[in-house]
């Protein structure tokens, strides 16, 4: 139920930003957002590529999640310790590991839960022997998506974590 | 009864060479029993009713859009009258509306202009015909710069709303949100933006090209706490509204997130999740201080303190799914306060502490909805299905929240017995993305 009442609606660019869709503002037009293009901006491996590269290290890693959940599925085991072998053998090696959650529920709520991610590998990295000097974390939360929109695909892919190498 | 206001409040916004894109409000449901009222555009002002500075069309807005009344239509004014001595009672009361606002908008020279205003009862005044005084319900007057003529229209809204309702309007009031521009093959900017409460003069308060979150204002409005993720790390800042300076308030190893001022603002409540686990602190502004508040292996966020500032409610997974909880800060007790659904995030009082709204999910999704604190009571409010992070309007009348049903989002306005809804779009098809919006207090 929807009786709009356009009380006011106009269209103002004020400078820089340039709103090209001004003049279909209201209609239910497709966006300029790209759903694909946001990973690679992060450097960002888009899913199923990283199956292939699963066990190289040292190479950067994304590892994903079920809803709402922070364990690290068993499949990934395997690639979260060639990296900690590699780490060990390279004490000077840094990394940075990212966690993520889709779009779904509160912000700060997602914060904790990419938290939690983020350290399902951390923790593992650990007990391979890395050390924490050589491991930063940080949750993103859902506020960094590689994919966009409310479709169980993009979804899939925001609930990840990223393992990305600081220096080698 | 004459005043001269000379300024109003002028927060100076820091303003980075971006363009902000105004978000206006579309009313969508208003089922109310309202007041009719008619807002005859003002002497020196009747050619100009799409200028953003019009004061009968920016009045006529914000009293539709509270829900509280019904607006006649400037279109179906066959008269329209700028003076007391020249208003045919029997014209407005027959057309139904009860209260009338004329006014007039006088040049003093040097860039400013007199406002005055009057609020007419049609139905006194068509039953007084012998003197018209009597139909005078109240009379005021502000020079003002003529570039905040907007700000003028807002008082005049909050003073007719006040009579009329009883209840202290929140025309003149601002919210803060996250703007995200995505260009095309570019990594996202993000803003914090603060607006008028319509929506208008958006400033960029902050920008960055990492996530902003968990914008917060402080009881006073001249700071905002919130969060950054730049640098690859969380960290609390606080901004002054007026000046733009910046400080750092934490950035601990984990999450530094969720920052709520303390009634007296002489404290946040903040999670840091150092130890391990995201858990409710206490940081003194002054001193500088951190006092932890809740432990265990849970995750406890999104605090906010009641109105009188004796207990906090925040958000755990204590019990398995995310659930509301309040703690008594005399005596460090943890009571659950919600039972309804298996989630229920982000909650904040309303200002009189009798309510907290949530962020609730059911079959439904994830909606907007209130809780009587005393009954337990919850009522859901909204049915977008993808919303988030309500704020409490500073008089309890109006929630906004984040509406992420489509990638651009919008922020929509729910009343608190739902019967009112309306929304802030942002442009389809744009790059933008709008979240996080936070209600200020009242300010001055």
């Amino acid at each position: 139920m929807k009786t709009t009442n356009v009380l006011k609606m106009s269209c103002l660019a004020l400078g820089l930003l340039s709103l090209a869709a001004c003049s279909s503002m209201g209609g239910n037009g497709a966006n300029n957002l790209s759903t694909t293009a946001l990973g690679s901006q992060y450097g960002v491996q888009p899913m199923g590529v990283g199956n292939n590269i699963l066990l190289a290290a040292p190479h950067n890693q994304s590892y994903y999640y079920d809803f709402n959940m922070s364990v690290l599925k068993p499949q990934y085991v395997a690639s979260v310790q060639a990296q900690a072998n590699y780490m060990v053998a390279h004490p000077s090696a840094t990394l940075l590991v990212a966690g993520n959650t889709d779009a779904r529920g509160s912000h700060e709520y997602n914060m904790a839960l990419g938290e939690r991610r983020a350290l399902s590998v951390v923790n593992l990295l650990k007990q391979s022997g890395v050390k924490s000097s050589q491991i930063r974390y940080i949750s993103y939360g859902d506020m960094r998506p590689i994919a966009l929109g409310n479709t169980e695909t993009a979804y899939a892919q925001n609930r990840r974590v990223d393992l990305t190498y600081q220096s080698k | 009864m004459k005043k001269t206001l000379i300024s109003f409040i002028g927060l100076i916004l820091f303003s980075f060479n971006v363009a902000n894109a105004e978000l206006h409000l579309e009313l969508n449901k208003g089922l109310r029993a309202s007041i009719p009222i008619a807002i005859v555009p003002f002497a020196n002002q009747q050619n100009n009713l799409s200028d953003p500075l019009n004061i009968a069309s920016v009045v006529s807005n914000d009293l539709q859009n509270s829900g509280h009344f019904k607006v006649m239509p400037v279109s179906d004014m066959q008269q329209q009258p700028t003076q007391l001595s020249t208003v045919n009672f029997n014209y407005w009361q027959q057309s139904g509306y009860d209260y009338m606002v004329i006014g007039q908008v006088t040049p003093q020279g040097n860039g400013t202009d007199k406002v005055n205003f009057s609020l007419l009862n049609s139905v006194v005044g068509n039953n007084n015909a012998a003197n018209q005084n009597n139909a005078v319900v109240l009379s005021d007057s502000f020079t003002v710069p003529q570039s905040q003529l907007r700000t003028a229209a807002h008082k005049i809204s909050d003073i007719i709303y006040k009579n009329l309702t009883g209840i202290r309007g929140v025309f003149s009031t601002r919210i803060a949100y996250v703007l995200i521009n995505r260009p095309n093959n570019k990594l996202p900017t993000y803003y914090l933006e603060v607006a008028d409460a319509d929506g208008y003069n958006p400033r960029a308060l902050v920008q960055s090209n990492a996530p902003l979150m968990s914008p917060s204002w402080s009881p006073n409005g001249q700071e905002i706490a919130y969060v950054s993720l730049a640098n690859q790390k969380a960290s609390i800042y606080i901004v002054n509204v007026i000046s733009g300076q910046q400080r750092l308030v934490s950035d601990f190893e984990g999450i530094n997130g969720a920052p709520a001022w303390s009634p007296d603002g002489q404290q946040l409540a903040i999670v840091l999740s150092k130890t391990g686990q995201p858990k409710i602190y206490l940081y003194n502004l002054a001193s500088g201080t951190l006092k932890q508040l809740t432990s265990g292996y849970s995750i406890d966020t999104e605090p906010d303190f009641s109105p009188d500032g004796q207990s906090i409610v925040f958000t755990s997974d204590r019990g398995g799914n995310p659930q509301i909880y309040q703690l008594n800060l005399a005596t460090n007790q943890i009571t659950r306060m919600t039972f309804d659904g298996d989630y229920n995030a982000r909650p904040s009082y309303t200002y009189n502490g009798q309510n907290i709204v949530v962020l609730h999910r059911d079959s439904e999704g994830y909606n907007i909805a209130i809780q009587n604190v005393a009954s337990g009571g919850l009522n859901v409010l909204t049915a977008n299905g993808y919303d988030s992070t309500p704020s409490v309007a500073p008089n309890g009348q109006m929630i906004i929240y984040a509406n992420n049903a489509t990638v651009n989002g919008s922020l929509g306005l729910v009343s608190a017995d739902g019967q009112v809804q309306l929304t802030f779009p942002v442009p389809a098809g744009s790059n933008l993305q709008v979240l996080e919006p936070a209600w200020s207090p009242f300010l001055g």
